[in-house]
């Protein structure tokens, strides 16, 4: 602990010497104003513009964050959304009263495909060579179709622009035996722009004590490599096709003798075209595998026992009639291909889709802005599906109004349509091929205040849940013993609360709090059983001083995440799962402080206090940070193109 | 763009396509499903005891490899049997037991063949003792599980520890080899080498052993 003050403060100081001359200081940028989103309209479009509420995470933020994964980044900046443990350790995503699979994750506007427990595996979005990260809150079938019922995060990947880039990267941790290293490598010659990304990532296995001692937690530990490959080939002006590779590799020490794998392979081909000055064509192929398997250390085997395999083409067409009008249609097909040990003798099972939609986005009497839209979708084992939207926005100077309505569905996957599985010889789950979708009507109100260095957003959401997805008791299953199956249920109301302030000061000094209330209307007198926290909160303060040779970042930020009552249900003795406990989760507030010190705009050493006021839960749940108390970090990354690029121009002086 | 130039390029991007998919359908060749083959034993083996049936032993009689399942409530027991599996708890047919502290049959072959083994002494053989087993996890929701008292021997019992602090169990084998005394006098040693049915998606209940019988131990 001793050693790593010392090298911290020395490390410190080095940064301090290397400061020799006073720069001028950053200027204020124009704020979040001038960025480019695409996630709301599916057409691009400046965050001041879209009449849908849109938050970005840049790539200045989640290099603060010191991000690994999008889970580093959405708990740190999007408060109401929490990572939990759900059975065996898998990860579990809670988004103010919605599970994982009401999320839609993108890459690039690109699906992924496989889940454990009803989430993705989150491993895979390592936070390497991003540009930046596109948050829609409220469903967005009508654009996205199945799954955007609470939101869609779509993470946008970075093109490579100049002639050469190469960073290498490592970071340790004090605790877990934490390490991350990580290399990119970008070359631009002629037409063609490629962009290599190797991230690996590992952490040991630990345990965690109540404070009592009376229980502990074995945390298993884990290992991960992510590659990543982007090649953009220019075909001529407005013109692009651009490919895309993938692997992902993640392993898990469940016990001495077995190891949990999971791999992903993907691929994809994309053109982007400018057809006229007012048509515009995307047309893409993405190709995305997910597999688990269970490898055995005395054996060496390594046995796959789910395979999701998702092969979908899309076509995106957008003419601008004017200014003003702007139409968009498209269409997807998809084929989707599940093997897992959930079915019965590890069957499989597979179903297409398509949809086609339209939107016009029509802009009047220099405030208005108002985009409509309607999609069909088509599952071959489910039905039809139609979802309409309208979203609204008013501008007065330095005012915002927005308001929308959308309609959000989930169709019933493939594993909750016919699976059969036995659950540890307690009950078996069935699936059920006639299940409906899930879906929500989605309202929202939103206002925005800009002006000089602040900008303050409060938003309003409604979401009504109607045949929610869920697995229930019925004791006439499993010849009379019993057991759970998939089965809609009559729904909720979720109702949410969004603020969020952020300052930026010419002096360097940058501030966001973001505060989200969440509140669930049950029906018919029955329990709330959301465990999503009523209040959270997330906040960030940063001081910036840029030298000559020498920038410095001080970041300090943390979240609070308020106690959560709620029901469970439960079995009142009779093997009837007819009653329901109540059982409460402790609230919590985490804080980090990270210094990140930039050496001749090439080297970059980052420290890192996390946990910096030691907390522990006296009682480690399911939802509870997994933390030993405080622990340090120590990152470094060398840009060596920059580094290059430097001694060249000295020397040719 | 000519016609020809424009179906060149089609084609290409088509043919593209096709390899990616191909390539990812022959992802499945980095598996082992197809690759399994028993493992080799020193002396004989059991693989994939299936033993997932709570309510159920399954009698086995090292002197010609039979075996059985039945229900734990039956009565009548085989004629011959050596020792018996539920779950992972172990009996014996009026057997005793001890535990070595070699890893593997192999080194506990040497041991015996170079004289370092001798038998163990009559105090360290431990007969079954009576005790319980669960013979119904259906009511685990409802806070308790259905158990019936049975003898079990508690030396064999430990070559797998149940960790229940964490969900799912931490299982951890000992790895050891473990000799038996069986009821005409004669000696096997077994490991337990599995719980896990690596063909049938990693279904936990599945046990394997292998054991060397009859063995010949210098007093």
């Amino acid at each position: 602990m001793k050693r790593l003050t010392i090298t911290l403060l020395c490390l410190f100081a080095a940064g301090v010497a290397a400061a020799q001359e006073l720069d001028t200081v950053i200027p204020v940028s124009k704020m979040f104003l001038d960025m480019i989103t695409i996630t709301g309209t599916r057409t691009p479009k400046t965050l001041d513009n879209t009449p849908v509420v849109t938050r970005i995470i840049t790539a200045e933020d989640i290099q603060k964050i010191d991000a690994t994964t999008i889970k580093d980044v959405l708990v740190e900046e999007i408060p109401g959304i929490e990572f939990s443990y759900s059975m065996n350790q898998q990860v579990s995503m809670r988004m103010q009263g919605l599970g994982g699979m009401s999320v839609l994750f993108l890459v690039d506007g690109e699906r992924m495909a496989g889940e454990t427990l009803d989430n993705i595996d989150f491993q895979r979005l390592d936070m390497e060579n991003i540009e930046r990260i596109e948050i829609v809150k409220g469903a967005a079938s009508a654009l996205y179709g199945s799954n955007s019922v609470g939101a869609v995060v779509n993470i946008i990947t970075k093109n490579q622009k100049e002639p050469w880039t190469l960073r290498l990267g490592s970071r340790l941790g004090s605790a877990y035996g934490e390490q991350r290293h990580c290399g990119t490598f970008g070359l631009h010659r002629g037409r063609f722009a490629n962009s290599l990304d190797v991230q690996n990532s590992s952490q040991q296995s630990y345990r965690v004590y109540d404070k009592d001692h009376s229980d502990s937690t074995l945390v298993y530990g884990a290992h991960q490599w992510n590659l990543k490959d982007k090649l953009v080939f220019q075909i001529a002006d407005g013109h692009q096709l651009i490919g895309r590779a993938g692997y992902y590799f993640h392993e898990r020490n469940t016990s001495d003798y077995q190891r949990d794998r999971a791999r992903d392979f993907s691929g994809g081909l994309r053109y982007v075209g400018t057809l006229s000055e007012n048509d515009n064509l995307d047309v893409a192929y993405n190709g995305d595998r997910y597999d688990k398997s269970d490898y055995y250390t005395a054996t060496g085997y390594d046995i796959l026992d789910y395979k999701n395999m998702q092969h979908s083409l899309r076509a995106l067409y957008n003419h601008t009639f004017s200014d003003y009008l702007t139409l968009t249609a498209g269409g997807d097909a998809m084929y989707d291909y599940l093997m897992t040990y959930q079915f019965a003798d590890g069957e499989s099972h597979d179903q297409y889709t398509a949809d086609l939609f339209v939107q016009a986005d029509w802009s009047f009497a220099n405030h208005w802005n108002i985009v409509a839209g309607l999609r069909e979708d088509y599952f071959s084992r489910y039905g039809w599906e139609l979802s309409p939207k309208v979203a609204a926005m008013y501008k007065l100077n330095d005012v915002k109004l927005r308001g929308s309505y959308s309609k959000g569905f989930r169709a019933p996957t493939l594993k909750e349509m016919y699976m059969d599985f036995n659950m540890a010889n307690v009950f078996n789950i069935y699936g059920n091929e006639n299940l409906k979708s899930e879906n929500t009507n989605s309202f929202s109100l939103s206002a925005e205040y800009v002006k000089n260095y602040y900008c303050f957003t409060l938003t309003g959401f409604y979401n009504i849940l109607d045949d929610e997805i869920t697995t229930i008791w019925d004791p006439t299953l499993g010849n009379g013993r019993g057991g759970m199956k998939y089965m809609n249920v009559e729904g909720t109301d979720l109702a949410s609360l969004d603020a969020t302030l952020m300052a930026r000061y010419p002096c360097g000094i940058n501030a966001k709090v973001s505060y989200a209330f969440f509140h669930e209307f049950t029906r018919n007198g029955a329990p709330n059983t959301s465990d999503s926290r009523p209040h959270t909160l997330t906040a960030q303060v940063d001081y910036l001083k840029a030298w000559r040779n020498y920038q410095l970042n001080v970041v300090l930020g943390g979240r609070f995440l308020s106690r959560a009552t709620f029901y469970t249900i439960a079995s009142s003795g009779e093997g009837v799962y007819d009653t329901y406990e109540q059982t409460t989760s402790q609230g919590y507030t985490m804080w980090k402080l990270s210094l990140i010190q930039k050496f001749y705009d090439a080297i970059t050493l980052t420290l890192t206090v996390d946990n910096l006021f030691d907390y522990r839960p006296d009682h480690y749940q399911y939802n509870s940070p997994f933390t030993v108390g405080r622990t340090y970090k120590v990152g470094a990354s060398v840009d060596v193109d920059k580094l290059v690029n430097r001694i060249r121009k000295k020397n040719s002086k | 763009m000519t016609k020809t130039n424009f179906i060149t390029r089609l084609k290409t991007k088509i043919n593209l396509l096709l390899l990616l998919s191909f390539m990812m359908a022959a992802c499945d060749k980095i598996y082992d499903n197809d690759k399994i083959e028993p493992q080799p034993a020193v002396g004989q083996s059991y693989q994939n005891i299936n033993c997932t049936d709570y309510a159920k032993w399954v009698y086995i009689n090292l002197h010609n490899g039979d075996s059985i399942t039945l229900s734990y409530e039956q009565a009548t027991l085989p004629d011959a049997w050596d020792i018996a599996l539920h779950r992972y708890d172990v009996k014996t047919n009026g057997g005793k037991a001890v535990e070595t502290s070699y890893g593997s049959l192999d080194e506990l072959k040497a041991a015996v063949d170079d004289g370092t083994m001798t038998l163990p002494a009559d105090e360290l053989w431990e007969p079954d003792a009576e005790d319980s087993i669960i013979v119904d996890m259906s009511h685990m929701m409802e806070g308790y599980l259905v158990r019936s008292a049975s003898a079990i021997n508690r030396v064999l019992c430990r070559w797998l520890d149940v960790d229940l602090s964490s969900m799912p169990p931490i299982y951890t084998p000992s790895d050891k080899v473990y000799l038996l005394l069986l009821r005409d006098g004669t000696v096997a040693a077994i490991r337990f080498t599995g719980i896990i049915n690596q063909q049938l998606y990693s279904t936990k209940g599945y046990i394997s052993f292998d054991y060397c019988y009859p063995l010949t131990i210098k007093q």
